[in-house]
C-alpha cells in the first residue's frame, strides 16, 4: 500500500512537472532563465576553475612547442593577407558590377567570437552555451558558424549566454543546396532541407538532405551549402558533403545522406553572425 | 535518514558531476553516448533517504541539468522523481550494502531515467532526437551508472560517516544486553 505522504509528494510533484512542461515555450524559457539566475553563482564558478585550468596548461607547454606555433601560426598570418589581397580585387569587382546592375550593396559579416561553455548533457538534443548574451549584441536566430562551416543558429538569448541550437537538431533545418561546381554549365542547382537523420543520434555528423528534386542524383562528395532561402542562413556557407542518395519512400523528392563539415563534438569557438545593420539607418546615425 | 550535511554533499556532487560531464564530453567521442550520472544520485537518495532528500535532488539537480541542457523546465524534475520514487518503495526489500545490489540498482535507475525523460519529452510533442541509437545510448548509459554506483555509494557513505554523528548506543538495544539463561533451558 502506498503512504499517504507518498501520494501527496507523488501527486504534487507530478502536477508541478506537468505544468511546467505544460507552459508555453516563450514561458518556460524564462522560467529557466529564472532558474539560471539561482545557479548563476555555480555557473561563474565553473567558468572561474575553466579559466584556471586553461590559464595553468600554459605552464606545462614548453617555450619551443610555443615558439614553433608561433612561427606557424605568421607563416599562416602571411598566406592569409595574400589570398585576402586576392579576394579585395574581387569584392571591389563585385561591388563595381552591383553598382553598375543596381543591385543592392552587400554588406560585409559582422562576426563575434564566442567560447563554448558547455555541451548539451542529454542525448535528445544537439546544442551548446556560448559566452555571450544580449549584453554582447546577440539577438536570437542568428548564425553560428566555424571556419569550417555552419555549426546552428541562437535559439535562447540570456544575458551572459546564449543556447546555440546545432545542426542535426530537430529544432535547426537549415535550408541548403547542391553547391554549383565550375563543370556545371548551367546556372541551377538543387535545392532541398537538412534535417536529423535515422543515423544522427549515433553520429551526430550525419544529417539528411530532404526534398531535393525527383531525379536528382548528387555525386558523392559534392559540396552542401546554405541556400539563403528563408532568411535564416545567408547564402553559402558550408554545410557538408554528400556521402550517398536515394529516392524518398514516396517517391515525390529525392533524399541524400550528408557529412556536417563541422565536427561538432570538438568545437571550443564559434562565431556568432550578428545582423546585418541596415545601410540607411547607419547613415542617418552618422 | 539522511542527514543535512550528507544531502548537501551529495547535491554538491551530483552538480560538479553534471557540469563536468557537459563540458568534458570524452565519453562521447568513445561510446557515441552522453553519460548522465544524476540517476545514481537519486538512486541514493532514494535508498538512504526519505521523500525530503528525493524531492530536494530531484529539484535542485533537475534544475541544474535543465539549466546546462536544451531541457524544458521541469523535464529532469520528473524523470528522476519518478526514478528516486520507484527504488524508495522497494528500499525496505534491496540490500543496499552489498555491491551486486548497489550494481543492478543503479543500473536500473540509469535506464529508466533518460527513458523517463525522453518519453515525457515525445509526449509532450517536443521532438526530442530519438531513433535506434538512442536505445544503444541507454544501454551504455545503465552500465556506466551500473558501474560507477556502488563508487559513488562508496564516496557518499564515507562522506556520510565524515559529516555525521555518530549514533549513541541504546541502553535498551537487546543486542547488546547479555542474556543469562536459568538452568531449566
Amino acid at each position: 500500500m502506498l503512504k499517504q505522504p507518498n501520494i501527496v509528494s507523488f501527486c504534487s510533484v507530478m502536477t508541478a512537472g506537468i505544468v511546467l512542461l505544460s507552459l508555453p515555450t516563450r514561458m518556460n524559457n524564462q522560467l529557466k532563465w529564472m532558474v539560471a539566475g539561482v545557479f548563476l553563482p555555480f555557473l561563474g564558478l565553473a567558468e572561474a576553475v575553466d579559466e584556471k585550468a586553461e590559464s595553468l596548461q600554459s605552464i606545462v607547454v614548453s617555450k619551443q612547442e610555443l615558439l614553433r606555433e608561433n612561427q606557424q601560426l605568421r607563416r599562416e598570418v602571411q598566406n592569409y593577407k595574400i589570398a585576402l589581397l586576392k579576394n579585395q580585387t574581387i569584392v571591389t569587382e563585385n561591388a563595381l558590377l552591383r553598382q553598375q546592375l543596381g543591385w543592392r550593396e552587400s554588406l560585409p559579416w559582422r562576426l563575434l567570437p564566442a567560447r563554448v561553455l558547455v555541451k548539451d548533457p542529454t542525448n535528445w538534443w544537439r546544442s551548446l552555451y556560448i559566452n555571450l548574451g544580449s549584453d554582447d549584441g546577440i539577438v536570437e536566430n542568428s548564425p553560428v558558424l566555424s571556419p569550417s562551416g555552419l555549426v546552428g543558429k541562437i535559439e535562447q538569448v540570456e544575458s551572459h549566454r546564449s543556447l546555440v541550437r546545432l545542426v542535426g537538431d530537430q529544432h535547426c533545418k537549415v535550408a541548403a543546396m547542391l553547391a554549383i561546381s565550375p563543370r556545371q554549365d548551367k546556372d541551377e542547382s538543387a535545392h532541398g532541407t537538412i534535417t536529423p537523420g535515422a543515423d544522427t543520434s549515433l553520429n551526430p555528423r550525419l544529417v539528411d538532405f530532404h526534398h531535393l528534386p525527383v531525379g536528382t542524383e548528387p555525386e558523392p562528395g559534392a559540396k552542401v551549402i546554405t541556400s539563403g532561402l528563408g532568411g535564416g542562413y545567408p547564402r553559402g556557407i558550408p554545410v557538408g558533403n554528400i556521402i550517398d542518395s536515394r529516392s524518398s519512400t514516396s517517391g515525390l523528392f529525392a533524399e541524400a545522406r550528408v557529412r556536417l563539415a563541422v565536427d561538432l563534438n570538438r568545437l571550443e569557438m564559434v562565431w556568432v553572425k550578428l545582423p546585418d545593420q541596415d545601410v540607411s539607418a547607419t547613415e542617418e546615425g552618422m | 535518514m539522511m542527514s543535512r550535511p550528507t544531502f548537501t554533499c551529495l547535491i554538491l556532487m551530483a552538480m560538479v558531476l553534471t557540469y563536468v560531464q557537459s563540458h568534458w564530453s570524452m565519453m562521447e567521442g568513445m561510446w557515441r553516448a552522453q553519460i548522465d550520472l544524476l540517476p545514481v544520485f537519486a538512486a541514493f537518495a532514494a535508498l538512504h533517504g526519505g521523500l525530503g532528500p528525493i524531492i530536494g535532488l530531484a529539484l535542485i539537480a533537475g534544475s541544474w541539468l535543465d539549466v546546462l541542457s536544451a531541457n524544458p523546465l521541469g523535464t529532469s524534475l520528473v524523470s528522476l522523481f519518478l526514478t528516486a520514487l520507484i527504488l524508495h518503495r522497494l528500499h525496505e526489500v534491496l540490500l543496499k550494502g552489498q555491491l551486486a545490489a548497489q550494481f543492478f540498482v543503479c543500473l536500473a535507475a540509469g535506464a529508466f531515467g533518460p527513458t523517463i525523460s525522453c518519453l515525457f519529452l515525445w509526449g509532450m510533442s517536443m521532438q526530442p532526437l530519438a531513433g535506434w541509437g538512442t536505445l544503444w545510448q541507454i544501454v551504455v548509459n545503465a552500465m556506466i551508472c551500473g558501474v560507477a554506483g556502488p563508487f559513488i555509494f562508496l564516496i557518499l557513505n564515507q562522506m556520510d560517516r565524515l559529516v555525521s554523528y555518530e549514533p549513541v548506543a541504546q541502553p535498551w538495544n537487546r543486542s547488546v544486553v547479555e542474556v543469562k539463561r536459568s538452568k531449566r533451558y
